[in-house]
């Protein structure tokens, strides 16, 4: 037993003392990853940030000002760039949750075994990843008529597409490809949430006369919400950092298509060899994603207890 | 709910869930059968169905380079110490987040969280000096394995997941004059099982999915990870796709087993663990 | 319960497994690292100098390459058994990327695998040579070669080959529409014999797919398309070796509206801006590219080898013969080659070594360049850069010997890549043109959403805007 209250604190040890019974082991806890953050991020991001106001040298940097931001915002690509990105994120992160939503309620109506196989079938999909992914992925939008996926259109009577060599269905078919492949983890937190929903809940709501859909709303949705506003942070910081499949598949084409924020930095980064500029264009986009998020633990943030 | 309506229920979902399990399974499918044909001299990928021809010479390029056997146990260390590290880092820093009050919590949880949001390519560099030209690390496992000791966005995961454990049973434990760690390991352990199934399995394929980083700090063929080893099967003018789809299915082996011995946690109730706690 | 024990066990077996695996870590990367060095006979002869380590970063440059490598090092420690050599085989796929890392963060391996570039010169760290050149040396380079491993005059790397870029053809499908290929490739061909001899080389097969005069890469991975087309149009490139801009006039409009030509009479592909180079590779293959584009002399062993696999069963297909053919050129301009070289490139580190490092790094380069070297222009068909290596390797040429004329005819009109006198600040500028300029309005022709006076053009308000002209 301890007290919380901090009255008639003492001397400044004495107080100091009892602030550590208090917060003692709260801090203890979360030491490592601290420790971890101020080693490997800090050091990183300021030395970004400060490189953000200057032309990078290898051997020596110069100092520009505000010049790296005023470029950008001046850049016509930094903005189509950032539109791009914000189709996509639209695009896929609201998409995916529903999706992987859905799954996972058809999923947890099954039978147990019926759960562990479906859950594997579509979880381990994620184990193919980089390369590999990107060549079956090349395969499958092979442009011509005898690629896998236009093979399938014309069997059912459709014109072949040029899926990523054209402005009008590149980005789609990156957003196709982000549909069917990144849910996995979002089914399996989905059903280890409603797992973890206590069957009293609804059992008092069946005595209730609830109807589904009350028990859905009034259960499920709100004891979900911390599954999901988990969701839809990282799936926003990840769609607006989204990299890897623009680099293994069009780098960014035809003509400006695809280019996302985070594959302009890294063009601009080691193609174009300006760190500085780079990293003002990181700063911005961390800004943009800093400000969903907070939005988003305004509407999702809930403190369940129960 | 009826049981008439129940039924229908289920037979909705089995349709639904059959067809796109059969869509996402497809790419899986194509890196295994892949596997089996000898693409030696063809150009693209261009899996059939079902081969003609099946053939285990992919498998004997892949397990001819020296060091491929070598490539699979560097990432099954890799991404063991990374998971253990992980599960419990992160399960202690998402307690303290989630249930424990202390002041600073929240600036704390979101200093963290903002590190998150910039984007990687502009913090390689400093990394970079940091590891190899401070720290001398190069070419170690330390040098993969440090900067993913424990990820913040585990941490954000745990904090969400501990958020959604009943409190009573935490008071109820202080009363019973527990340490906080005592409740960590005797009470919020035990209930976490699921999650921290969860993301044992997510760290654990994420890691081994990892690529540009062990590509960074590795120097010799013996320290690289199946990821990185695989790239080296592209070559200027041509890819050994067998080789690559080989190497990518046998790599897949430990996640599966991984996945098949954790599945059967992910859908314990917390009631369970609450009644042995 | 018992299962997730021995679960839990093997992954602390595995933590400690790590521990004890890192705390060895001073010896261990050294054992491991040397790859077939002969650094393990290094402790035992005591010699002149200290022991020093010498880093090299290469790539797979031929099939064999490696192996000419650990041959080439172990006749090096032979001599120099002080001087360890440690190599580091990178991937084509993602090398580059790891070696702009360690530049820019100042740490380069001592010798890297690549063509000179203002870029490197620019970052303080590019090793200059001239002074550890020896006369022998110098005479063992055939004139002009020593010149594309220079920048604004100083010698910064040693060329290993002489690089030709041009399109490559399908004997059969030529033949078949009686082109004259053995004249082509001695005296090349303008872009209105092309457009006509295309004609004859496009046509719908009996299978329902397409046989292409021309198919390209144009999937936005390079620009190579695009150079080869207006170097034969009298612009060397983006700007002429003094820096200044030069994609403002009629010679760019020709190369456009001829691109867009194709790309309108079906010539080439209308998926033609999805295609990867390996999709291309695999249309030439099936017989549904007469011609492609960008295509190396190497190819001709490439798909000789290939034919063989068809031979022993292997692969199923049309067995083909390569013809290497010079890109066709504008008719009111000469035709020119893209050519340049590759090789090691010296670097120091922001933490320098010192000059004895710097010799030895010279001892290492040169070892790796001597006449035994000649091995990778031999693979890969090119023209041989030093006497010593002609000599070593004459008569053991691998291709055809009309691609081998054709190869030898296309060296006489080299284009000196201009990247080797402007300043490191244009070429940086260049670069980006290329990116953010080039390489998206080409795919906007590839796709028909501009004219091509729309994009000469913007490549002229462009270039102003970028290259200041």
């Amino acid at each position: 037993m301890r007290s919380t209250t901090s009255h008639a604190a003492g001397s400044g040890a004495a107080r100091f003392r009892q602030f550590l019974r208090n917060y003692g082991w709260a801090y203890a806890f979360i030491a490592v990853p601290v420790l971890l953050f101020l080693v490997f991020t800090l050091y990183p991001v300021g030395w970004a940030f400060v490189i953000s106001f200057q032309k990078y040298g290898i051997l020596k940097s110069t100092w520009v000002g505000f010049d790296n931001y005023t470029y950008m915002f001046k850049d016509d690509v930094f903005w189509k760039s950032m539109r791009n990105t914000v189709i996509f994120t639209i695009g896929t992160v609201p998409v995916n949750i529903l999706i992987s939503f859905g799954l996972a309620f058809l999923i947890f109506q099954l039978k147990q075994r019926a759960q562990t196989f479906f859950k594997a079938v579509l979880y381990l999909p994620t184990v193919a990843s980089g390369v590999t992914l990107s060549i079956v992925w090349i395969a499958i939008f092979d442009p011509t008529p005898s690629g896998m996926l236009n093979r399938l259109l014309i069997q059912l009577g459709l014109d072949p597409v040029i899926w990523l060599g054209q402005k009008s269905t590149a980005l789609f078919s990156l957003m196709l490809m982000s549909w069917l492949g990144s849910h996995g983890s979002g089914i399996i937190l989905y059903l280890a949430a409603m797992g973890g929903i206590p069957k009293s809940l609804y059992e008092a709501a069946d005595i209730d006369h609830a109807s589904g859909w009350k028990k859905f709303s009034r259960i499920t949705w709100p004891l979900l919400k911390p599954t999901t506003l988990y969701l839809l942070v990282t799936g926003v910081i990840t769609s607006f950092q989204v990299f890897i499949s623009v680099y293994l598949m069009t780098q960014g084409g035809p003509d400006f298509a695809t280019t996302t924020i985070a594959y302009l930095i890294y063009q601009t980064a080691f193609n174009f060899n300006q760190f500085g500029l780079a990293s003002a264009q990181a700063f911005v986009l961390a800004a943009v994603i800093v400000i969903v998020s907070v939005l988003q633990f305004k509407f999702f943030s809930t403190d369940i207890e129960y | 709910m009826t049981s008439k309506s129940k039924i229908a229920l289920i037979a909705v979902a089995l349709a639904v869930l059959i067809v796109w399990a059969f869509v996402t399974v497809i790419p899986l499918y194509w890196m295994f059968i892949g596997s089996f044909q000898d693409s030696a001299a063809s150009a693209v990928f261009k899996p059939q169905m079902i081969p003609e021809i099946w053939s285990i010479a992919p498998y004997e390029r892949f397990f001819h380079k020296a060091a491929a056997v070598r490539w699979i146990v560097n990432s099954v260390i890799v991404a063991s110490v990374v998971t253990v590290t992980n599960v419990f880092f992160a399960s202690l820093a998402g307690y303290a987040f989630a249930k424990l009050k202390f002041p600073g919590s929240k600036t704390i949880f979101w200093a963290l969280l903002t590190t998150m949001m910039i984007p990687a390519q502009v913090t390689l560099i400093p990394l970079y000096i940091l590891m190899i030209n401070i720290f001398q690390l190069g070419d170690t496992y330390t040098a993969i394995v440090l900067p993913a000791v424990v990820s913040v966005g585990n941490v954000f995961l745990m904090k969400q997941y501990m958020s959604t454990l009943p409190t009573s049973l935490i008071h109820a434990a202080r009363i019973d004059a527990c340490s906080e760690f005592g409740i960590y390991r005797k009470v919020i352990l035990p209930m976490a099982k699921p999650g921290l199934a969860v993301l044992a399995i997510f760290t654990f394929v994420a890691q081994w999915n990892e690529f540009f980083w062990p590509l960074l700090v590795t120097k010799s063929s013996e320290m690289r990870t199946i990821q990185v080893g695989l790239a080296s099967f592209v070559f200027a003018e041509s890819t050994d796709y067998g080789a690559i789809m080989a190497g990518a299915s046998v790599g897949a082996l430990p996640m599966v087993i991984l996945f098949f011995s954790l599945q059967r946690y992910f859908l314990q109730g917390i009631t369970v663990g609450a009644v042995k706690g | 319960m018992r299962k997730s024990k021995w679960l839990v066990w093997s992954l602390v077996l595995a933590l400690v497994f790590v521990t004890a695996a890192c705390s060895k870590k001073d010896p261990a990367p050294s054992a491991s690292g040397g790859t077939g060095t002969g650094g393990k006979d290094a402790p035992k002869t005591e010699q002149q100098g200290k022991p020093d380590t010498v880093k090299v970063w290469t790539y797979p440059v031929h099939a064999k390459y490696e192996d000419d490598l650990k041959d080439l090092i172990k006749d090096f420690n032979a001599k120099y058994p002080n001087i360890k050599v440690e190599y580091e085989m990178l991937s084509w796929a993602e090398g580059p990327k790891k070696f702009d890392v360690a530049l820019n963060a100042g740490d380069p391996p001592d010798l890297y695998f690549h063509a000179v570039s203002g870029q490197y010169v620019s970052t303080g760290l590019a090793l200059q040579l001239d002074q550890y050149l020896t006369p022998e040396i110098k005479g063992d380079y055939l004139p002009g070669t020593l010149d594309l491993a220079k920048i604004q005059g100083k010698q910064y790397g040693l060329p290993l080959y002489q690089f030709q870029w041009g399109w490559g053809g399908n004997k059969r499908i030529l033949e078949e529409a009686g082109v004259d290929w053995k004249k082509i490739q001695q005296q090349g061909w303008t872009w209105s014999e092309f457009a006509e001899i295309a004609k004859k080389l496009t046509k719908k097969l009996p299978d329902g797919s397409m046989q292409y005069g021309l198919v390209t890469d144009g999937n936005g991975a390079n620009n190579d398309f695009i150079q080869l087309v207006t170097r034969n149009s009298g612009l060397d490139d983006v700007v002429d070796k003094d820096g200044k801009f030069i994609w403002n006039d009629d010679r760019i409009l020709d190369s456009l509206k001829f691109i867009d030509g194709l790309m309108k009479s079906g010539v080439m592909p209308k998926e033609t801006a999805a295609l990867a180079a390996q999709k291309r590779t695999d249309m030439f293959y099936a017989g549904q590219a007469a011609i492609i584009s960008k295509a190396i002399p190497y190819y001709d062993v490439m798909i000789a080898n290939r034919n063989k696999d068809i031979d022993a069963g292997k692969v199923k297909g049309e067995k083909i013969d390569y013809i290497q053919l010079p890109v066709p050129h504008n008719d009111k301009y000469p035709a020119k080659t893209t050519s340049g070289a590759e090789g090691y490139v010296a670097f120091k580190q922001k933490n320098d070594k010192g000059e004895e490092h710097a010799k030895n790094t010279f001892l290492v380069m040169e070892a790796l360049s001597g006449a035994k070297a000649g091995n990778s222009a031999n693979e890969l068909c090119l023209p041989f850069v030093r006497q010593s290596q002609a000599k070593l390797f004459e008569g053991k040429g691998l291709a055809q010997p009309y691609n081998k004329a054709a190869a030898e005819a296309m060296a006489k009109s080299v284009a000196m890549p201009v990247d080797l006198t402007i300043s490191a600040d244009t070429s940086a500028k260049v670069k980006q043109y290329y990116e953010q300029v080039v390489k998206p309005g080409v795919q906007a022709l590839f796709t028909g959403s501009k004219t091509p006076d729309q994009l000469a053009d913007e490549f002229k308000s462009k270039g102003k805007q970028i290259l200041g002209q």
